[in-house]
């Protein structure tokens, strides 16, 4: 029996192992696959969400943040800059414009303000502690058009937070 | 005489210590009054639901060995943002302990690099800690050095080395700190009640960390310390993504503040396209009570110089690499461990050294909307036991 369950361990172990040589070898991109509740993603957005997904998942599912009662786009503003402050979150001053311009138009869509969220993303991000102001109270002109085009790059202005929470909801 | 001064010398440092404790609380006192007021109050609501089995292979009951049957598992936590600098966090959990106070603290942030955490939180310890959720995590059980009591023959182990999520009372000085794009610096320090014991406790007592009949304070008035340092390098371009950290702690678990024990870890994770990999080991040194009559407590002798060993010895490993193939589903693969040398007690089914190791394969699908299906099968090698086969099976939600 034992022998048998030695057997049985080492066929467990050589199948993680495989799975994890299928991984690595794969061109996919990272993460990307788990887009089980977002639905279509345009053209446009498809950097930031990959930057979501990437970084939101090395924590918590996907899930989390989708699913978070949030109808107001200011609160992700706040919550992406606790998301930065944790410890290992990666989630780098430079990125996080990318995170919230895809987070303002899945809440924008969520909540039935078809295109608004993209078009407000942030041009800065969550206040610093030196000097920026929060993407929220910076708003878009009236009407929301935007400052920079959807699909432009990232802001290049950088991003620190001030508040503070721990890692994971 | 030389005894009179260790003694007066040891309650020395210790009130040493509790004065650094009170003058930095103190600080953070001070450092609130320089930050800027509340300006308004941004809520968020979060928690999770997780209902799950434990399943013994080869047998009617295992409840001998291990806790086989139905667990379900709670979170509510409610953030409350005041400004940008001060916020508050109180988190309710109900599982096999009932319902247990998981978090209940403030944050004063001064800047990114300089944080005060106060209140009862998770001391900074460990990378799986940072997940502490059981949403967050693929598989029901934790890994062994972090087990919690889902692990077969969990009596006879009396658990990890370090049971998850560990929550505790105290104060914590931390931040981050980037360098470049590329680099994040972490650290973190605090001071806590600590790990909790018997008097002439030979080993942690889990049940007592968690029993509100001893009230939730320190049961020794010595607080105890530790840290953490961790360095993430983000390689985004180059589709990778690495972590390393190490932590320690170091407390007395006795009513006393006599028996001490000391933890020790290093922490790994990497990304690597699709693949996500993670590796911890832990280690901690405990001290025993010899008590009046060795001979009669433990089930082995003195050494070669006549004298009991004071300490045992217990580290643990885990490595797991969780990798997305459907849109849907993830498959994990976990390979972890536990050893403990040291001297037993008389009636201790284990050994002077003795060894389990555990091989796990998973998957986790995702039904959407914050809902997911967890499915995994373990085998158990031990070294004092007959080896065994368990699965788990699980549905969570996001609430």
């Amino acid at each position: 029996m034992t022998t048998e369950l030695r057997r049985l361990g080492r066929t467990v172990l050589a199948a993680g192992l495989a799975i994890v040589a299928s991984g690595c070898a794969s061109q996919a991109t990272p993460r990307a696959d788990l887009r089980t509740d977002v639905g279509e993603v345009p053209a446009n957005m498809q950097s930031d969400y990959e930057s979501f997904a990437s970084n939101c998942s090395k924590c918590h599912g996907l899930e989390r943040a989708l699913a978070a009662p949030v109808t107001d786009n200011k609160h992700w503003d706040i919550y992406v800059a606790k998301m930065m402050r944790t410890a290992g979150s990666a989630i780098h001053a430079d990125e996080a414009p990318h995170i919230l311009r895809f987070l303002y138009w899945y809440t924008d869509r969520k909540m039935g303000r078809e295109t608004e969220g993209a078009k407000a993303a942030p041009v800065t991000t969550p206040q610093s502690s030196r000097g920026s102001s929060p993407a929220h109270k910076e708003a878009a002109p009236a009407g929301g058009a935007p400052s920079v085009p959807a699909d432009a790059p990232a802001p290049a202005q950088p991003v620190t937070s001030e508040t503070q929470g721990e890692g994971t909801p | 005489m030389k005894s009179l001064f260790q003694t007066m010398r040891r309650q020395m440092k210790s009130a040493d210590k509790r004065w650094l404790c009170l003058a930095a609380v103190l600080t953070i006192g001070m450092a609130a009054l320089l930050l800027p007021g509340a300006e308004s109050q941004d809520r968020n609501f979060a928690g999770s639901v997780q209902a799950s089995y434990l399943y013994v292979h080869d047998s009617d009951s295992a409840r001998d060995r291990a806790l086989d049957g139905f667990i379900t598992e709670m979170s509510v936590k409610v953030a409350v943002d005041f400004s940008d600098h001060i916020s508050t966090n109180v988190k309710v959990c109900f599982s096999c302990h009932g319902f247990e106070l998981a978090m209940a603290y403030i944050d004063l942030t001064v800047a990114d690099e300089l944080r005060f955490r106060v209140g009862r939180f998770n001391p900074s310890f460990g990378e799986f800690q940072l997940r502490h959720d059981p949403a967050n995590h693929r598989t029901v059980d934790k890994p062994l050095p972090y087990d919690m009591g889902r692990m077969v023959r969990l009596r006879e182990w009396n658990l990890g080395i370090l049971p998850a999520p560990y929550v505790d009372n105290g104060l914590e000085v931390g931040g981050t700190h980037w360098f470049g794009t590329l680099l994040q610096l972490d650290y973190a320090a605090y001071a806590v009640g600590g790990l909790r014991g018997e008097s002439d406790g030979l080993d942690i007592d889990w049940i007592q960390q968690r029993s509100g009949a001893l009230y939730y304070l320190d049961n020794n008035s010595r607080p105890a310390y530790g840290g953490r340092i961790s360095a993430t390098l983000d390689l985004s371009d180059r589709e990778m993504l690495y972590s390393v950290g190490a932590s320690a702690m170091q407390g007395w678990y006795d009513p006393k503040s006599e028996l001490s024990y000391t933890i020790g870890g290093v922490d790994l994770y990497g990304r690597i396209k699709r693949v996500e990999l993670r590796a911890e080991y832990l280690i901690r040194r405990t001290e025993m009570s010899l008590g009046a009559d060795p001979a009669s407590r433990f089930k082995y002798g003195p050494g070669s110089d006549g004298k009991y060993d004071r300490y045992h010895l217990r580290d643990g490993f885990y490595v797991e690499a969780m990798v997305p193939v459907l849109p849907r589903l993830e498959l994990l693969a976990r390979f972890d461990g536990l050893r403990r040398f040291g001297n037993v007690p008389a009636t201790s089914a284990l050994r002077k050294e003795s060894a389990v190791l555990r091989y796990t394969v998973g998957g986790a699908v995702s039904l959407g909307y914050g809902m997911r299906i967890k499915l995994a099968a373990e085998y158990y090698d031990f070294s004092d036991f007959d080896d065994e086969i368990a699965g788990t099976l699980a549905v969570v939600s996001v609430l």
